[in-house]
């Protein structure tokens, strides 16, 4: 990972005289202290990983704040995550729990599926997830989304080209 | 993008014959010449291989949430919604742009409500509760899907709802001299004269329920009235209804429980719905059937079981995310 030598400087600069100001304005939409330390840094380290945005003509505090908001939405959505799915283990019988660490695999992944079907069409986005996650048939899938079964699996097809170009990595997938 | 790591290699036209044929080995029902033609498909070419391991590797990670299928959906979902709310701040905040000085108040209010979601200093997501003591010594009960921003200065104690319900339990502020307790919702001001109380906004209106003390509201285009405890009313922009008595059930969300007394079924889910993500229904036939009983909040899934228990009635689930109860 490089940034360019004239970046460096910059960014330098960028952190010392904004960095306070973001973690607060972080802290007072998070109302947590922690959290908005971690976003703060996360979005500097944006700013590292993708240099070529420091070259914007616009008021730096402008675009780390559109850097920082959608790190925001990022976090509360895998939040959202982790809270639904971890509320749903709670109601099962403790011995039926999963472990932590298994949890924590599972989290990643659906964050991770979240990632990358949002930005799929809605009816191949469910089609993949009655088919992937329920185990539905395309003739159930199709009655479901009141399609033909030639068209579930033409929605499969486009949205497991979708995962494919978008680098879909999932952690079950590397252990 | 970093995740274009992986795929530079393998053409695109490869990745779709991957992806179709995925499509196919899905449906269930193959044929032999078709799994001939696959095998020789991925003889063909070491570029195909590698594709074909990418699909089963995406394959196999997406099904590590099959143990749970409910619950990963139910959690995608619930991503998702966080995701709407951020899509239609932006295109909000483009119309704003565009109408420019045309921009109406109801606009507005909806912007104000969807800029507090994404901003606001307290803020509970669907099926959650939380407590808060404020810095003067306040303590707040949020309930599910609930927004509010804390606006304290030297002048005045400010809460914003902007969303859901809160109950209120004001302190003896901590300056000198003492600070006024405001509540603003989008319909007017609540002024807490030394007070428990608890408020809830709807799309339209405001309802107040006052525990002890008196609460002084003012709406934004009417005349203020002072509530007296056991008193609860709902007030609009420009007028305040006659108070009835406290219904004491309606706080009982502090305590994660829901408290049905002769409520009507179509009423009582659409209270449910609150804490539940997703859609909860009712067949218009049974809407009007009673309720009666107390309710976990925090575990809908027992309440809707302890609801076909009691009523003649069952609960669908058409899809996790979709339930409808319908007659028994």
């Amino acid at each position: 990972m490089t940034a360019s030598p004239s970046g460096q400087p910059q960014l330098h600069t960028l952190y010392a005289e904004h960095h306070d100001w973001l973690q607060a304005w972080l802290r007072n939409r998070l109302g947590c202290l922690f959290t908005a330390q971690d976003l703060a840094q996360d979005t500097f380290l944006r700013l590292v990983v993708r240099p070529r945005e420091l070259d914007a003509g616009q008021h730096p505090r402008a675009y780390l704040t559109t850097i920082a908001k959608g790190l925001v939405v990022d976090h509360w959505r895998r939040a959202e995550i982790e809270r639904v799915w971890m509320a749903a283990m709670l109601e099962r019988p403790e011995a039926m729990q999963p472990s932590a660490e298994h949890q924590a695999i599972v989290v990643e992944t659906l964050i991770e599926v979240d990632r990358i079907l949002s930005t799929l069409a809605d009816k191949p986005r469910q089609a993949f997830l009655l088919a992937q996650l329920h185990d539905l048939t395309y003739a159930e899938i199709g009655t479901q989304l009141g399609v033909s079964e030639r068209m579930v699996k033409k929605y499969m097809a486009q949205a497991m080209l979708h995962c494919l170009s978008a680098g879909a990595a999932f952690r079950a997938a590397l252990a | 993008m970093a995740m274009h790591r992986h795929e530079q290699d393998i053409p695109y036209a490869t990745l779709e014959q991957a992806a179709e044929w995925f499509a196919v080995f899905r449906s269930g029902r193959v044929e032999d010449d078709e799994r001939r033609r696959w095998q020789d498909w991925l003889a063909a070419d070491a570029g195909h291989r590698q594709a074909w391991a990418r699909v089963e590797a995406i394959s196999d990670g997406v099904a590590i949430a099959r143990e749970a299928p409910q619950a990963a959906s139910a959690a995608l979902h619930a991503a998702s919604q966080v995701r709407q709310r951020r899509k239609l701040l932006k295109a909000m905040a483009l119309a704003a742009v565009t109408v420019g000085a045309g921009w109406q108040i109801a606009r507005q209010e909806s912007v104000q409500t969807l800029v507090a979601g994404l901003g606001a200093a307290y803020r509970t997501g669907t099926g959650e509760h939380r407590q808060v003591v404020l810095a003067d010594g306040t303590r707040l009960w949020l309930d599910t899907d609930t927004v509010l921003d804390e606006q304290y200065d030297d002048s005045q104690r400010l809460l914003v709802l902007h969303r859901g319900v809160i109950l209120v339990e004001t302190h003896a502020d901590t300056a000198h001299p003492a600070r006024p307790f405001i509540v603003h919702s989008r319909q007017g001001a609540m002024r807490a004269l030394g007070t428990r109380f608890a408020v809830r906004q709807y799309h339209g209106n405001t309802e107040l329920g006052v525990s002890q003390g008196r609460v002084e509201i003012s709406p934004f285009d009417a005349p203020a009235r002072v509530i007296a405890a056991g008193e609860q009313t709902s007030f609009t922009r420009h007028a305040i209804a006659a108070p009835d008595a406290l219904e004491p059930a309606r706080q009982a969300w502090t305590q994660g429980m829901l408290i049905a007394e002769d409520m009507p079924l179509a009423q009582f889910l659409a209270e449910l719905s609150r804490y539940r993500p997703g859609h909860l229904g009712c067949d218009p036939a049974i809407a009007g059937l009673r309720v009666v009983g107390a309710f976990p909040l925090r575990d809908t899934g027992q309440a809707l079981a302890m609801l076909e228990a009691a009523l003649p009635v069952r609960v669908k689930f058409t899809l996790p995310w979709w339930v409808t109860v319908v007659p028994g």
